[in-house]
């Protein structure tokens, strides 16, 4: 009997607590349908409270950039919240500087929407969009850098300047539980709107790499945002230097292409090293150019070339062989893509010619 | 021991599939704090210290990097490589520190043997002890570090206690 | 175990801030006490969690221990069950301070729903038992313990913060010096014996 007693009694105690805690869930997190305030009414939005600022801009269409999933980790997701954000979480506090948090910038993948909000975005955020694409083509260009094309299914076009980049989606795989996205410069020309093309170097243990170089196949879905960037021509000069390296050359040979489509009267010179010939691609692609076109120079290089190669071209460290064919920094831009020591060592060749920092771009990711 | 909510999400970031394709943990079965504390009692086996360590491995990949992907001859007859990708991965500790891609290859010409670590590596040993697990593609072994390029020991701190 | 202690609530209310302080005099509740303590507003934060979760837990353990232990006769799985209720107490208040307060949920990370297994909390509870207190009783003394586990763990915590700067014997640093604070302090608090009686 006591056995009986004991158990209901429990069981039901059990059962009360827990008709209180889901109570409670729904009571307290259930945060209701949230305003949300863009740029000072010029868009407004309803969406249920409860998840991220981020997540839930995604969810209405508008792509704030994240590199890292919401893990409070890249900081690229800052967002000016006039009010109704709450407090400060300390995962934000190693993000902002005193006076971004003054202006009430916050990282909108820590901000959960609880209440009516006001926030603040760039104008251009408005612009990017998701896209489903499926992918037409996969092409391998070096022993580590693959080519992908894909054809835009819905939305079927996209209006990008030519040097933007897109995130791309990977989906779980293998051991990777998570859906992550990367970004990668669009390699094909704006005219070129109904697909998009890319270059993806494996990085070593890359996650999104990974995906693209072992799982992709040709007419799989991928999913992708954009366009994002401030790497594009700004035009300001007569000249036009480009340097670029291993998957680099994605936006330099959108820019190219685009200027040569509209018949600007630049005068260019591309850079494009490696350290031997099998990290080059796409040599006769740009040699055919060449000939085509007047304004166009194209200057491969190798810093150490093996014998096997055969190498013709110019030989040496890239910042050398820039330095030997770059005469002064009069009336000319550059535009740089590739490893971050490579930007490094060139930015200083360049300026060392002449080229002010505000005419030299390159994107910082 | 009770985890805390941080040491396990420390532990899933060390994982696969979360920071790094196949994880920093290798196919070890140990747990991480025993990971760190065997290559702890390792590297002081050694008679060397973490920062030392990583303070070599930080200068040669600094020596490598006018390189450009071509190899710096160091010493007799080693090179270094340093070859470096865009973007940045943060590291799985949590302690907000983000590093480029690099990584940097330390090459006997004589041996072939070569030794290799990225600058993730190069943090995660200063200011954590954590070497990777092994089995991991990326495990910096301190003694094959050691056995290459006999690193000094650091000088006695002054200030021990009285 | 006869009937309840005839004490004032409100006597009792002060007894258990300053005779009968749980931490000072009893030592319950030290794990999260000594751990929590390096930061004032952290400590504040969880003084005032804990002192919430002891109030809502005695109301409903006094309710359980009347209507349903007594009557019944379980006594013997009582503590099962005021365990049960101080988990549940604790998730809902967990949920109440991710929506309200969020920036102090995060920074208390595990000791929030560590505060489950304060010995503190079950502690009370046991003692309206024991010491077969009135509901009003019961809840002035809930009250009282909690306001005097936060008092207690504020004022280690400023105490800690102030000698930051000192120059510890290494070994000292860290729990060892907290330890010798807290013992100093239950010192200083034995001068209250005697004022007020709780029992």
């Amino acid at each position: 009997m006591e056995i009986v007693t004991t158990i209901l009694s429990i069981s039901l105690i059990s059962v009360a607590l827990a008709i209180l805690i889901i109570l409670a869930e729904r009571l307290l997190n259930n945060y209701g349908d949230c305003q949300i305030d863009i740029n000072g009414g010029a868009r407004q939005m309803t969406a249920k409270g409860g998840s991220s600022l981020l997540s839930t801009l995604a969810g209405q269409g508008i792509f704030v950039p994240s590199a890292c999933g919401g893990k409070a980790t890249c900081g690229l997701c800052k967002v000016q919240v006039l009010d109704g954000a709450g407090p400060l979480l300390p995962t934000e506090e190693p993000y902002l500087s005193a006076d971004e948090r003054q202006k009430g910038f916050r990282l909108s993948c820590q901000v959960k929407v609880k209440q009516n909000i006001k926030i603040l975005i760039p104008e251009e955020l408005f612009n990017i969009r998701e896209f489903k694409t499926r992918i037409a083509k996969i092409e391998t260009l070096t022993h580590d850098i693959k080519g992908l094309r894909l054809d835009l299914q819905e939305p079927d076009r996209i209006r990008f300047k030519a040097g933007q980049y897109v995130q791309l989606y990977t989906k779980p795989y293998g051991k990777v539980r998570e859906s992550v996205f990367r970004a990668y410069s669009m390699a094909s020309v704006p005219s070129d709107d109904r697909s998009v093309e890319l270059i993806v170097r494996q990085v070593p243990e890359g996650i999104c790499t990974t995906y693209v170089h072992q799982e992709l196949k040709e007419g799989d879905e991928l999913r992708i945002s954009g366009p994002s960037g401030d790497f594009y021509l700004r035009g300001d000069c007569d000249e036009l230097v480009f340097i670029a390296g291993g998957s680099g050359l994605a936006p330099i040979r959108s820019l190219i292409l685009d200027i040569l489509e509209k018949q600007l009267a630049y005068k260019m010179t591309f850079f494009f090293g490696a350290v031997t010939l099998r990290d080059l691609y796409y040599l006769d692609f740009f040699r055919d150019l060449e000939k085509q076109h007047e304004n166009f120079r194209f200057v491969p290089a190798l810093s150490k070339p093996l014998p096997d190669d055969n190498w013709q071209g110019e030989t040496g460290l890239i910042t050398e062989v820039v330095n030997r064919f770059i005469p002064d920094g009069k009336n000319k831009e550059a535009y740089l893509c590739g490893s971050p020591g490579m930007i490094n060592a060139c930015l200083n060749v360049l300026q060392t010619k002449g080229i002010g920092p505000d005419k030299i771009f390159y994107d910082k990711f | 021991m009770k985890q805390s909510p941080e040491q396990r999400e420390i532990e899933e970031n060390l994982g696969p599939g979360a920071f790094s394709a196949d994880g920093f943990l290798g196919s070890d079965p140990r747990s991480l704090a025993d990971i760190i504390r065997d290559d702890q009692a390792l590297v002081k086996s050694l008679g060397l210290t973490h920062q030392a360590i990583a303070r070599q491995l930080g200068a040669l990949t600094r020596l490598g990097l006018p390189g450009l992907g071509t190899p710096v001859p160091y010493g007799d007859h080693l090179e270094v490589i340093v070859m470096d990708y865009r973007g940045i991965i943060p590291c799985p500790f949590r302690d907000n520190v983000r590093e480029e891609k690099r990584l940097t290859v330390c090459r006997d010409r004589l041996t072939g043997d070569a030794i290799r670590w990225t600058d993730l590596n190069v943090h995660m040993i200063a200011a954590h002890g954590f070497y990777e697990g092994r089995g991991s593609p990326f495990r910096v072994d301190p003694a094959e570090v050691q056995a290459m390029l006999s690193i000094q020991p650091d000088p006695e701190p002054e200030n021990s206690e009285s | 175990m006869s009937g309840a202690p005839p004490i004032s609530p409100i006597i009792i209310f002060f007894a258990s801030i300053l005779t009968s302080n749980m931490i000072l005099s009893n030592f319950l509740g030290m794990c999260s006490f000594i751990s929590v303590s390096n930061e004032y507003k952290t400590a504040s934060g969880l003084g005032k969690a804990v002192s919430l979760v002891m109030i809502l837990t005695m109301a409903i353990n006094y309710a359980i221990y009347h209507f349903l232990v007594l009557p019944l006769g379980l006594e013997y799985i009582q503590y099962i069950i005021y365990i049960i209720v101080i988990a549940a107490s604790v998730q809902v208040i967990e949920m109440a301070m991710d929506r309200f307060l969020p920036d102090l949920y995060l920074k208390l990370g595990i000791f929030l729903p560590l505060i489950t297994v304060n010995c503190a909390i079950l502690g009370i509870t046991l003692f309206m038992v024991i010491r077969q207190y009135t509901f009003l009783q019961a809840m002035l003394f809930a009250a009282g313990s909690g306001l005097g586990w936060w008092l207690a763990i504020s004022a280690l915590a400023a105490i800690r913060e102030k000698m930051a700067r000192s120059k510890l014997p290494r070994g000292l640093a860290g729990p060892g010096i907290a330890f010798i604070i807290t013992g100093l302090m239950a010192l200083a608090f034995i001068g209250f014996s005697g004022v007020f009686a709780v029992q």
